[in-house]
């Protein structure tokens, strides 16, 4: 599996994570490399939910969207293959 | 430190061979050698202190199982709230549609030694045994000197609200606890894929 293959692989497995945690209106508070994981089975996991809240309405809406355009920067990085730590 | 061999012993305390044979050594002579000793020695870790921890304050995450259905003409309809919060997509596969909570238990014990250096997994997390079914976790621990229970209540209460992505994309809430002085929750161990890493930078 070539290294461009995985990147983009790893990179969808985490937008996808946290558009499922965004659905149940949690945001994490603390989107950084460090607090995904890739495990054994190249499965993703989402850790440290010291700073997460719990967000709703339409203001909690602006904080999700905030969110997710956080994580789009991060996996830009990893598609492109950059450093992202 | 006493001797052990006597044709090394002087005064006590053993020396290597050429600073016994010599009588002018010094204090400077035998601090060298301490030195050496250090240098050369493996490192001692104190395996021996380990014992099981017990968790005083402990709650663990079980599922809630919706009582079987009465054997009516009408169709059977949950008394819980059917939201998107349940065990669906993560233990669902296991325990079907039912949710979990946290419930106080008599005893939780752990194999936790956080002083060996292949326990820790940065921050503030370290790897223990759960002794109920030899299972290895991740023991998250806040200093209570430093902080309140509320972070660490804080995490519990947001894994409890994704727990339908729990063993999906976040790992299971075991529980929560104190250990010695330190607010503590107890996670599943995820086995990490270190080549990825070299990959992606």
């Amino acid at each position: 599996m070539s290294s461009e293959n995985l990147s983009d692989k790893v990179a969808n497995k985490v937008e996808k994570a946290f558009a499922e945690i965004h659905k149940l209106e949690v945001i994490h508070g603390d989107v950084r490399a460090a607090n995904i994981l890739v495990a054994e089975d190249e499965s993703i996991w989402i850790l440290d939910f010291e700073s997460a809240q719990v967000v709703s309405g339409s203001r909690g809406q602006v904080f999700i969207d905030g969110e997710a355009s956080e994580v789009k920067m991060l996996l830009d990085r990893i598609r492109r293959g950059e450093p992202y730590c | 430190m006493f001797a052990s061999n006597e044709s090394l012993a002087t005064g006590g305390y053993v020396l290597p061979s050429t600073l016994s044979q010599h009588y002018r050594f010094t204090i400077s002579h035998v601090l060298y050698w301490f030195t050496h000793l250090t240098e050369t020695t493996e490192r001692v870790v104190e395996r021996d202190l380990a014992q099981l921890i017990r968790v005083m304050d402990r709650y663990q995450t079980k599922p809630v199982r919706p009582p079987p259905p009465n054997v009516t003409n009408q169709p059977y309809t949950s008394p819980f709230p059917q939201s998107s919060n349940t065990g669906a997509g993560g233990y669902g596969q296991y325990y079907g549609n039912c949710t979990f909570s946290l419930e106080p238990i008599d005893e939780l014990l752990l194999d936790f030694k956080p002083w060996l250096a292949e326990s820790r997994c940065g921050g503030r997390a370290f790897r223990a045994t759960l002794i109920e079914g030899n299972q290895q976790i991740v023991v998250k621990s806040w200093d209570s000197y430093k902080h309140d229970s509320s972070r660490r209540d804080n995490e519990v209460s947001i894994y409890m609200r994704i727990q339908s992505l729990w063993n999906v994309c976040v790992p299971h809430l075991i529980g929560k606890g104190e250990i010695d002085f330190c607010h503590s929750l107890f996670l599943e161990f995820v086995k990490v894929k270190l080549i990825v890493v070299e990959f992606l930078q």
